[in-house]
């Protein structure tokens, strides 16, 4: 209980920055060695990166996990019906889904 | 007449000036007041959709010119613009058809960026062009991780990806001396599998990225 | 030279040729182009002016684009008329400002039996169409999540997502098992490394479960009322108050 107060407290401040931060340095380093895994547009760690920074740190962190959950080969056939569509990159198709939508 | 010269010298005028959206709707309106040849409209509206970058609303304008005018030159633009939308497809079918050198380039390209490198590799081949093929080169990633990028000067993936794929595996090893065999099956496939298969995945894009930099050089294509 | 060609245009441009472009162009969605031709419109009929801003706010209104279309919306003098009050509901139904909404669209009996749908009432538009309406079922966030705690995944598959269900099932058994493993084995070092991961895992699953109920019911709410709005034809009646 009394973490979550001090998240709280720090949404819009420090621990947001900085798990954004971390979220770039990973990007930079640990995500370039690995292959195009995401099965959506935009990937997983960009998602978590915009979620943090437009709706704090606690909601971001949960969207996230939510995410990471949701990405699988079999989301595409909830293109249609949940997400915003597809999009060819490479020669892969992936599942548009916006951060904006979760509000 | 001279009311449609104005409009029409106006409109080109808007173009020149670079104020592509002002000049769009005035080929707009000589199209819809039926005083302009629609292949020249069509064409100077798909070329200002070009210019600001709203490439699907230029590719309509030019299929439509297309269809009155079949002009072979612009056939690599065309299937450009299709590539940039997305439409792979398109671009692909209507390279296969033209003749021209370029258009081949082209497609070599495309099927670079889309990872076809077999069907890249015949092209190239047949364009007599040096490249790397990918199946030979990217041999030396599968014994020692990161070597394809290190030899293409890809040297901070390279050394990443053999930092990385050693580490875990050193991980794995340890988790499984130590006879913790569940925590070493999960970071078996966590982190050795993704971080093994990411450097082979990254071998063949490096192989890919040389292949496409002789080839832009070489056809200029931006 | 050039202010000269667009004087010239202006002057020599009959009123009703601009008129059918902007209509024309309204018509093929070209919205930003249809702005600007009525406002061309609009200097060489002045007497016009209230419908002509009434339509153009309708149009900014169309690309969302509610700064414009309120500014536009301010400039019209006679308030009580039809263009107005459609463009003024319209304005606030876009913003989902339901109550304000009906304040204007009372002077047609078919846009306001739309919005009392809309807020849950279906007796007006039942009558207007002739046919029973029956709300469609929405899962319910509580329940959703109810489930997703005592079974990861469960919430998922009560909301419609079978495949996210499942995958966050065996993702959460994973990592819970994995910290609980090590806790039993008293492997503290081990278990201090799962057992955020759990949490984490574990409390996504949970917030995802409301939210994918959540969605589900945005999304079958805006297909419900949207089927509506094309059967009254909310869209022609509007369009009809605005044409000139």
């Amino acid at each position: 209980m009394i973490l979550l107060i001090v998240l709280q407290f720090f949404e819009f401040n420090m621990a947001g920055k900085v798990t954004t931060e971390l979220i770039k340095l990973y990007q930079q380093t640990l995500s370039q060695a690995q292959a195009d895994v995401c099965n959506f547009e935009p990937s997983c760690s960009h998602f978590a990166y915009e979620v943090i920074e437009e709706y704090g740190l606690l909601k971001g962190i949960l969207l996230a996990s939510d995410r990471l959950q949701r990405c699988h080969p079999f989301a595409i056939l909830y293109s249609k019906e949940y997400y915003e569509g597809t999009i060819k990159k490479g020669n892969r198709l992936k599942v548009i889904d916006n951060p904006q939508k979760y509000k | 007449m001279f009311v449609l010269l104005i409009f029409l010298n106006f409109a080109d005028s808007l173009y020149k000036w670079g104020e592509f959206r002002k000049a769009v709707l005035e080929y707009k309106r000589l199209l819809f007041l039926r005083k302009i040849d629609n292949s020249y409209a069509y064409y100077q509206i798909a070329k200002c959709y070009e210019n600001l970058e709203e490439f699907k609303k230029a590719l309509v304008y030019y299929q439509k010119y297309m269809a009155e005018k079949n002009d072979i030159a612009l056939i690599p633009k065309y299937a450009f613009l299709y590539f940039l939308t997305g439409e792979y497809e398109k671009a692909e079918y209507l390279l296969e058809t033209s003749p021209t050198r370029k258009s081949k380039a082209l497609l070599a390209f495309l099927y670079l960026k889309e990872g076809k490198t077999g069907k890249a590799e015949r092209i190239l081949k047949h364009l007599n062009l040096e490249y790397h093929s990918a199946g030979i080169w990217t041999i030396p990633s599968y014994l020692i991780p990161g070597m394809t990028q290190i030899l293409h000067g890809e040297f901070k993936k390279g050394i990443l990806s053999f930092i990385l794929t050693m580490f875990s595996g050193y991980m794995v090893f340890n988790e499984f001396k130590s006879k913790n065999y569940l925590s070493g099956i999960i970071l078996f496939d966590v982190l050795f599998i993704r971080f093994y298969t990411g450097n082979i995945y990254n071998a063949k894009r490096s192989v890919a990225n040389y292949n496409l930099k002789k080839l832009k050089k070489k056809y200029e294509i931006p | 030279m050039i202010f000269i060609f667009i004087l010239s245009f202006s002057l020599i441009a009959k009123k009703d040729s601009v008129k059918n472009f902007a209509e024309y162009l309204e018509k093929s969605g070209e919205y930003e182009f249809a702005i600007l031709e009525y406002e061309r419109y609009l200097f060489l009929a002045p007497e016009s002016r209230d419908k002509v801003f009434s339509k153009i706010a309708y149009l900014y209104l169309k690309t969302d684009n509610f700064q414009n279309a309120f500014n536009f919306l301010n400039k019209i003098k006679t308030r009580e008329s039809k263009e107005y009050k459609a463009v003024s509901g319209y304005f606030f139904y876009k913003l989902n400002k339901i109550t304000l909404a009906k304040k204007f669209w009372t002077f047609n009996d078919t846009l306001y039996a739309y919005l009392t749908l809309i807020e849950g009432n279906k007796e007006k538009a039942e009558s207007i169409l002739n046919e029973k309406i029956k709300f469609p079922h929405f899962p319910s966030k509580f329940v959703a999540t109810i489930l997703s705690i005592f079974l990861p995944g469960a919430g998922k598959i009560y909301s419609g997502r079978l495949y996210d269900g499942i995958y966050s099932f065996l993702i959460n058994s994973i990592s819970i098992y994995s910290a609980y493993y090590f806790y039993k084995k008293r492997d503290f070092k081990r278990f201090y490394i799962t057992l955020p991961v759990a949490l984490f895992f574990y409390s996504g699953n949970v917030f995802g479960s409301y939210y994918s109920a959540k969605i589900e019911e945005k999304i079958k709410k805006k297909k419900f009322f949207d089927m509506y709005k094309k059967k009254m034809k909310i869209k022609d009646i509007l369009e009809r108050c605005l044409s000139f």
